[in-house]
Order: structure tokens, then sequence, then C-alpha cells
């Protein structure tokens, strides 16, 4: 996936206002690491409809970092997983893992 | 309207009551993680108005619907458009916000709920509107222990001035104490429109509209971003 996280939407929703941008990075901050830890036992257990339901959480993130390509991807990993089936794994962690390095550095 | 939200995401709670906070006509009651917690509050306070995840654990949107006697008007919010036929199934459901929510997306929802007449509740209004005289072309405002009776077709102009309002007729201005929010449920509502929190128009009375404000009679209007979508609607717009 060849696109960078950008911070576009929340600019647009704050409205200037860096108070509120201040809080949902801080939420941000907090929330995104216990969603993709909790994707990765249910992963790690073969939990696939649990994986699925936290990809489906995770979603949401991806788009308010306006990653629309891997939001896309996120879709379609999701329906797979409803059926059992891992083959986008790979690709998904690393969207996690691009997330994490710019959550990271916020 | 008095709204509260639920979405097991505080990410999702916390956007949803930034958009209510820049809406004057918005007021967040309480946010919930969870429809369990929301349900018990809903056992002892009324809402106007919920925001409302359907994908949470353990006890689903449509779950929490079906729990409610009397729903109050609903939007659903989600990151999953499929949802959207099962969510017409139900009347208190007034629209559907998909995740990541916009503002103009947001504030079209929130027209659509100031539009929305729940079933059941148009039965009251109705009836509510034939004893007050709705059904009438006047009503009375009492003035210095006089009731003086005003035709709806000559106001104008409805303002709020602290405990009173000043309501703006084409001869006489009068000064009656009371608040939008009850001379709105006497008045018709195909004709008188709130377009900020200190003002209700009548519709029919607006000279022009320019960006954020109506000239109606000779006063210029401010139009909150809230209520100009609603206005936009009811105009006859070439």
């Amino acid at each position: 996936m060849n696109e960078t996280p950008n911070m576009s939407y929340i600019h647009q929703l704050s409205g200037g206002e860096k108070e509120f941008e201040k809080r949902l990075i801080e939420i941000l901050k907090r929330e995104f690491p216990l969603e993709k830890e909790t994707y990765e036992n249910n992963f790690q257990n073969s939990e696939y409809e649990l994986c699925a339901e936290n990809v489906h959480k995770l979603k949401h993130k991806i788009s308010i970092l306006g990653l629309e390509q891997s939001y896309a991807f996120a879709i379609k990993y999701e329906d797979d997983l409803k059926t059992g089936s891992t083959r986008l794994s790979t690709e998904f962690d690393e969207i996690l893992e691009v997330m994490n390095q710019f959550i990271i550095k916020l | 309207m008095n709204c509260i939200i639920i979405d097991d995401e505080e990410m999702a709670r916390a956007i949803i009551a930034q958009m209510c906070h820049t809406n004057p006509d918005l007021t967040v009651l309480e946010e919930f993680p969870n429809a369990i917690q929301a349900m018990k509050y809903l056992n002892q306070n009324e809402v106007d108005l919920i925001f409302l995840d359907i994908h949470m654990p353990d006890f689903t949107g449509f779950d929490f619907i079906q729990t409610l006697k009397n729903p109050p008007r609903i939007i659903l919010t989600t990151s999953d458009p499929q949802f959207a036929i099962e969510a017409f199934e139900y009347e208190c459901i007034v629209d559907y916000l998909v995740k990541p929510v916009t503002q103009p997306r947001f504030l079209k929802a929130i027209a659509k709920a100031q539009n929305f007449v729940v079933k059941g509740e148009s039965e009251v209004t109705k009836s509510q509107s034939a004893e007050s005289g709705q059904s009438e072309n006047y009503l009375y405002v009492n003035i210095d222990r006089r009731l003086i009776k005003i035709n709806f077709d000559s106001i104008y102009l409805i303002e709020a001035k602290g405990d009173y309002i000043l309501i703006k007729t084409e001869n006489k201005n009068y000064t009656v104490h009371s608040t939008l929010k009850k001379i709105a449920e006497k008045l018709p509502t195909s004709v008188f429109l709130k377009i900020h929190r200190s003002y209700i128009i009548n519709i029919h009375r607006i000279v022009d509209i320019e960006d954020n404000s109506v000239l109606i009679a000779k006063d210029v209007i401010p139009i909150s971003r809230a209520n100009r979508p609603v206005l936009m609607q009811r105009l006859n717009l070439l």
C-alpha cells in the first residue's frame, strides 16, 4: 500500500481548535495500540471472526488517518476473515505498522 | 435537542461530541461505551436524539433499539454501509452516518432529525396543536394581564430576549414573557422556522438570503450553520 497517513480529517474536524486536536491524538495514542494488540492476539489464537470485528473497528482509524486505499483493503480483509481466510493478513499487518509508526511520532 | 452518544470506540464518541458542541441546537447529555449503560440511563432520563453505533460487542445497536419501548429519534453511526437497508425498517431511525463522519453530512442528519416525527409523537402533536389553537390562524399572548390576539400571518420574526420574546408583526411589536421553545410549539411548522438559537422567522416573509444571514422585512437575521441546510430545503428554489 503506497500511501502515508495524514491529519487532514482531524484538522478539518477541529477547525483549528488545538485543544480538540490534542485530545483526539491522545485518544488515538491510547486506543490504537489496544485495538491492534487485541487483533493480533485473536489472530494468533485463530479467532478469525473476532479478528473481523477488530478489523471493522480499526477501519475507522484507518479512514481517520486518510488511508483510503488501506481502508478499501481492510473492507476486503474483514470480509475474508468472516469466511476464515487470512490470505491478506501480511499486507494488513503492514498497514497497522505504518499507522503505528505515524501515531508514535504524533 | 438533548442527545446521548453510544459507541464503544472513544475516538468515535469524541468526534460526534465535537460536532454536537459546534451546533447550538444540540446538547450532549452523556456518552456511553456500551448499550447496557445507556439503557440504565434511559430508564431515568428522556432524550430527544441518540447517536448509536451499530457494531458493538455483546449488544448491537439493533439489539439496543429493540429494548426501547418509546425510542427517541436515532441516528446510526457505523463503518459499515451494508446495514442501511435493515436500518430503515425501524421508524425511529432518522439517518445513517458512515464513519468517518464529515461535518456537512452530520449537519444534514441533524436537519433531518429536527424535521422528523417519531410515530406516536405525531398524534400527540396533532392533539396538542388542536388544543393550542394551531389549527386556527392565530394565538393569544398575555401582556399586562390582557390577552392579545395575534394572527400568524402577521408575524414575521420572533426574537429571544432573555426571559422574554419579542414578536414582530407588520404593525406592532409585542414583548411577551415566554421562550422561543414554547412559542415554537404553538406555531405552524410549515410557515415558521428557527434559523438561529435566538430567532424564529416566517419563511414566507423572507426578502433575500445572503451567505449566513436573511433579510426579513427590514431586519437582517443571522442563520446558524446548523440550521442553514433546513432553511435551504424549505425554500422554493429555482
